[in-house]
């Protein structure tokens, strides 16, 4: 199925309301009137997102706030920071369900502050690691905690 | 760094005023100048320890939405922590003693 570009529409309406043959003016009326996305097919996905996030920097370039705030704005948003932080946070928060609520705050919640921050400055490249190493760690210190306080052993290290 | 170094290296970072595990790591990074870098996993296990053992006490701080609304666990020397904290100084600055000698 055929998507019908803008343009053509534009292209379409001039034909019916023009009086005179077909050239070279009438098309330019056409572009005169509507924006041209002839290139726009040759932009993928990917560019498209980064030119949003070029205005969104763009934005936060005109925000009246402290310089380092506006540079971790600028960097969280060229980076696409909030989605990341938020991803992370949700499967640490699913994965937190399971654990003794002081690994929660105390480890976890370490974590999450780490992986904000990095985040905040545009560390974007390690999240997924630093999210990898909080579930092993808060996992593996969970057991630890749970074998000294509810069943009396000592942990094996 | 071995388990005793990580325990020595937490409590000395404890001297000066209390802390969380975050900063904790932190502290001990920028004195060393990066030399030391504490394993996060291995820290809170640690810090845990060295309160059942009487050396530290920890209280919660006010909940933070940088941490999704849980609040920090603060951690501090207790008088027997502050002694064993400063007898480690003293057995550390006796072992460095001839490198420091040498420095000036």
């Amino acid at each position: 199925m055929s998507k019908k570009r803008p343009f053509e529409s534009a292209r379409a309406e001039a034909d019916r309301h023009h009086d005179g043959p077909p050239n070279r003016d009438r098309r330019r009326s056409a572009k005169a009137s509507e924006p041209d996305y002839r290139f726009s097919t040759l932009i993928p996905g990917d560019l498209r997102t980064l030119a949003a996030r070029a205005a969104l920097a763009a934005q936060a370039v005109r925000y009246r706030g402290s310089q380092s705030d506006r540079v971790a704005a600028i960097n969280a948003l060229m980076t696409g920071g909030e989605s990341l932080r938020r991803r992370s946070f949700r499967v640490l928060d699913v994965w937190s369900a399971i654990l003794p609520s002081r690994i929660v705050n105390e480890d976890l919640g370490d974590y999450l502050e780490d992986i904000a921050l990095r985040v905040a400055h545009g560390q974007r490249t390690l999240i997924y690691v630093r999210v990898g190493a909080a579930i092993f760690w808060t996992g593996v210190n969970a057991v630890g905690y749970v074998m000294k306080h509810v069943l009396g052993r000592p942990k094996a290290t | 760094m071995t388990l005793l170094d990580t325990r020595t290296a937490l409590l000395q970072a404890l001297i000066p005023k209390a802390g969380y595990g975050l900063e904790l790591i932190d502290r001990v990074r920028e004195r060393t100048r990066g030399k030391l870098i504490l394993l996060q996993g291995r820290v809170y296990p640690l810090l845990r320890d060295l309160e059942s053992e009487g050396l530290l006490r920890s209280y919660d701080g006010d909940a933070l939405p940088e941490r999704g609304g849980r609040p920090r666990r603060y951690y501090e020397l207790t008088a027997e922590g502050r002694r064993v904290a400063r007898a480690d100084a003293t057995a550390i600055s006796a072992l460095l003693a001839p490198a420091l000698g040498e420095a000036r």
